[in-house]
């Protein structure tokens, strides 16, 4: 009687635990936890390269603080290339005398050529995978993934720490597999940063010339496929209008260069409307932006209102023809990268509906997007005047 | 013309106490006739004999023109010794008497003694607590006599109404009990429950109060208390005029609060002596702490080793690396741990004063340590055991905190072998057995289940005292207005 009566309290207990019920017990230190993968095309046609990267914590053993690698890097790297990427997991993990734990991956990085040739292998296994996180950053490394691995760590203990920080201090666009799922569900596109890597000399580390890791710009997506890659600037507008940029700065210079200003953009937003003219939609996208002014060359100029509407009517036009270029590049290659059509689901979802299956040729012909921005200065700053009157 | 009954008597009554050589006859010759005086000179108070009892009687020896029959009628009537006294003929009884501390006199020719209540146990003086500290309001602390405790509960409560019944236990022991309570304050039920219980216990003696507690049957059901033990006066004061009843026992210095609820033994006396807004911050502090010292050390190992996802990337690097090389499972590492910190705590009570602190301060420092660089523990776990250790001392009643402490380790050997499951189902159990407790008919989880919201504000919180108007509904009579305006 007393057990039936403990069966009937427990009972509801074990059944909300549903799938995530996992009685595998593994000590903490019988696991390896990657932090990040880095996928390329193999060598061979059809093959994929997988590169993961772990710490290893004996080489962070207490007492010793991380940085100071006493024995060499506190991370570790292995590369194997099969067929599929759970193959060639499979293959690492037969070498390897630790458990993978993929709870712990923040970020996925996929070379470019691997990108072009399509995610869907990649996708599929992070879909299935129940460790993965739907957290996980996505990024493209121009050519190969593993050279963005190479980078040196300066400010960070492992090479992925570095690349986790780019997206969540919204340096760039910070697209995350939940977004890309998400687009890719609706027949949108997606944005993914663009990482550059390059040779650099280390004044850390003697003037040696190291690898050196940083954003280049945003790769554009559709149907998991890379079609293009957007410079800088163009990404930093994308980056705005998604609202996932932090800060940025921008610099404006007028009549030939004579007048230049910097401004810090302490405040940044943006909204996103639809409206149906003529039976297809019309969207506005508007970036709502206060900055400050932080440098302004003091020739000719004076400190005067003049001087401000100047600058601002600078940046406006600035920013706003950037994110007109940019999304004149997404309708060419069709990836609605903004996801609007979202917009057109949950506004008119009939019109959707009709043309959800071909959304991408849809975009690309027959959407119209119109760019407004409302940038303000807010603190003009003065100066001392050299040469008063 | 020696009485033969008197002689009886006396000779029945040195029979008894054959052996007993701390018994003291002392003889006297009044008009004509022998009266002896028979008393325990350690436990009697000898200047009250001698000055009160002894020298009346010679004074009385010496007057002249009295005789026997004068003298018994003086005495009967109160006016030789000023020393009240009760009369007794049977010898069994005066024997017992004698033993707890009167003085009897046997006066040849009457069958009925003289029995004078002079006792004086040797008894320390009243001084501060020192299991139940606080820093503001009152300091003193009850001791072993029933007397001086009872003197100190009269001067908090000046009142008709503080009523105090009598009973005495243990065959051998022969301890006075007192049940106090209020009068029109508490439930008659609850009066009468005590009251039974304690008619109902027969054992050979009770020197501590826990063993009056388990013979009330109500102490063994559970590991959780179903009595409050106080040192402190002012709580058991406050206890009474909240509703609740006192159980006073002679030789010793704690006395029992019955009934109480999870929540009542959450709280400190302390907390009625500082402003509200920190003894409320003081509570949650408590409440946090209390959940902590239960579960902390399962969940840590439920998490590390099942569910290593939900641990923030940088602590969960930090938490491999010093796990990197230690021999043990981590619930191998937490019961060794929480085992030897168990150990060092009991062998910190029991080591005599002068070296105590020091020692096991010491060696909880040096084993803590010293494990750690021999990497037999890792340094997150000492962390933990030591929290768990420090929340266990936060809960003020230290039987509560017992149970906590022996909770904890069922529930860490189903956290590490089940995962979260099993602590949660562990919490689970914990929760529903608190809920099914009753002490003295009150719910054990008052005010949570049964829900009563309104005394909340002294139960999570601590409300300013001018909210709070009535007395608590767990024990408190239909009389339950605290204020009038």
């Amino acid at each position: 009687m007393t057990l039936l009566k403990l069966f009937k309290i427990l009972l509801p207990l074990i059944l909300l635990t549903g799938c995530g019920f996992s009685l595998t017990k593994v000590e903490i230190n019988e696991q390896t936890f990657v932090f990040a993968m880095y996928i390329n095309e193999g060598k061979q046609k059809g093959t994929v390269e997988v590169t993961i990267s772990a710490p290893l914590p004996n080489r962070l053993t207490s007492g010793r603080q991380a940085g100071g690698h006493g024995g060499g890097d506190p991370y570790a790297m292995v590369t194997k290339t099969s067929t599929t990427v759970q193959d060639t997991l499979h293959l690492i993990q037969r070498d390897l005398s630790r458990r993978f734990d993929f709870s712990h991956t923040k970020v996925v990085v996929v070379g470019k050529g691997y990108a072009e040739a399509g995610l869907e292998d990649l996708m599929d296994w992070l879909q299935r995978e129940p460790t993965t996180n739907l957290r996980t950053y996505l990024m493209v490394a121009p050519g190969d993934a593993k050279k963005v691995a190479e980078l040196t760590p300066v400010f960070e203990q492992m090479p992925s720490e570095v690349l986790i920080r780019f997206a969540t201090q919204h340096n760039m666009i910070n697209t995350t597999l939940k977004d890309c799922l998400y687009a890719e569900s609706a027949n949108q596109g997606y944005a993914l940063t663009y990482l550059a890597a390059q040779k650099k000399p280390m004044v850390a580390d003697q003037e040696k010339l190291e690898p050196w890791t940083g954003i280049q710009g945003t790769a554009i997506f559709h149907n998991h496929r890379l079609l293009t890659t957007l410079p800088m600037q163009e990404s930093l507008a994308v980056s705005w209008a998604v609202n996932e940029v932090k800060g940025p700065l921008y610099t404006v210079s007028w009549n030939e260069g004579a007048g230049r200003a910097s401004v810090f953009l302490i405040s940044t937003n943006s909204k996103k409307s639809v409206r149906m003219v003529n039976g297809h939609p019309v969207f506005t996208i508007k970036l709502i932006g206060i900055g400050d002014v932080i440098y302004k060359r003091n020739q000719k100029q004076l400190d005067t209102l003049e001087a401000k509407r100047i600058i601002e009517r600078e940046l406006n036009d600035m920013v706003k023809s950037e994110l007109q270029k940019a999304l004149s590049t997404s309708q060419r290659v069709g990836s609605d990268i903004l996801q609007l059509g979202m917009l057109v689901d949950w506004n008119y979802p009939d019109h959707w509906e009709k043309v959800r299956s071909e959304w991408a040729n849809y975009y690309k012909n027959e959407v119209e997007i119109q760019v407004v921005t409302d940038i303000r200065v807010r603190n003009f700053g003065t100066t001392l005047k050299m040469k008063p009157k | 013309m020696k009485s033969k009954v008197q002689d009886e008597l006396l000779l029945n009554v040195k029979n008894r106490l054959e052996n007993c050589e701390d018994v003291i006859y002392q003889s006297l010759r009044i008009h004509g006739s022998t009266c002896t005086i028979i008393y325990i000179e350690s436990i009697v108070d000898i200047s009250t004999l001698h000055e009160h009892i002894v020298k009346p009687l010679i004074k009385e020896a010496a007057q002249v023109q009295h005789n026997f029959d004068n003298f018994i009628d003086c005495m009967d009537r109160g006016d030789t010794l000023s020393v009240p006294f009760e009369r007794s003929a049977s010898a069994e009884y005066i024997a017992n008497m004698i033993v707890e501390g009167r003085a009897v006199l046997i006066v040849e020719k009457l069958t009925e003694s003289y029995l004078f209540d002079i006792v004086l146990y040797q008894k320390r003086a009243v001084s501060e607590s020192q299991n139940e500290l606080v820093v503001n309001g009152p300091q003193e602390a009850f001791i072993e006599d029933i007397g001086t405790n009872l003197s100190l509960l009269r001067h908090k409560i000046k009142h008709t109404d503080l009523k105090t019944i009598r009973y005495q236990i243990g065959d051998y022991s022969k301890t006075a009990v007192y049940m106090v309570y209020v009068d029109g304050l508490c439930k008659p039920e609850i009066v009468s429950q005590v009251d039974r219980q304690l008619k109902s216990i027969s054992i050979d003696g009770t020197f501590g109060i826990s063993t009056l507690s388990e013979q009330m049957k109500e102490g063994v059901k559970s590991p959780f208390p179903q009595f409050q033990y106080t040192e402190r006066p002012d709580s058991v004061a406050a206890s009474l005029l909240e509703g609740r009843v006192g159980i006073m026992q002679d030789g010793t210095p704690s006395a029992l609060i019955v009934p109480v609820t999870l929540f009542s033994l959450l709280q400190s006396s302390e907390d009625y002596y500082h402003s509200f807004f920190s003894s409320s911050w003081i509570r949650i502090i408590r409440f946090m702490f209390a959940v902590i010292s239960l579960l902390m050390p399962s969940l840590y190992v439920a998490i590390t080793t099942f569910q290593p996802s939900i641990i923030p990337t940088d602590l969960l690097i930090t938490i491999a690396a010093s796990r990197e090389n230690i021999p043990f499972s981590a619930l191998a590492e937490a019961l060794i741990m929480e085992l030897t910190f168990e150990a060092l705590r009991e062998a910190g009570t029991r080591i005599p004063k002068p070296v105590g602190q020091t020692i096991s301060i010491i060696g909880a420092i040096v084993i803590g340590q010293a494990a750690v660089e021999a990497g037999i523990v890792s340094n997150p776990m000492v962390i933990v055991v030591s929290i768990t250790g420090i929340a266990s001392y936060i809960i003020p009643h230290f039987e509560l905190g017992l149970a906590f402490r022996l909770l904890r380790f069922p529930i860490l050997i189903l956290g590490g072998t089940l995962g979260l499951i099993g602590v949660f189902a562990a919490a689970f159990l914990v929760y529903g057995h608190m809920a099914s407790l009753k002490s003295f008919n009150t719910p054990y989880l008052q005010p949570v289940a049964p829900l009563v919201i309104s005394e909340w504000k002294d139960t999570f919180l601590r409300a300013p005292s001018m909210l709070m108007k009535n007395r608590p509904k767990a024990y408190a009579s239909s009389n339950n207005l605290r204020r009038r305006k």
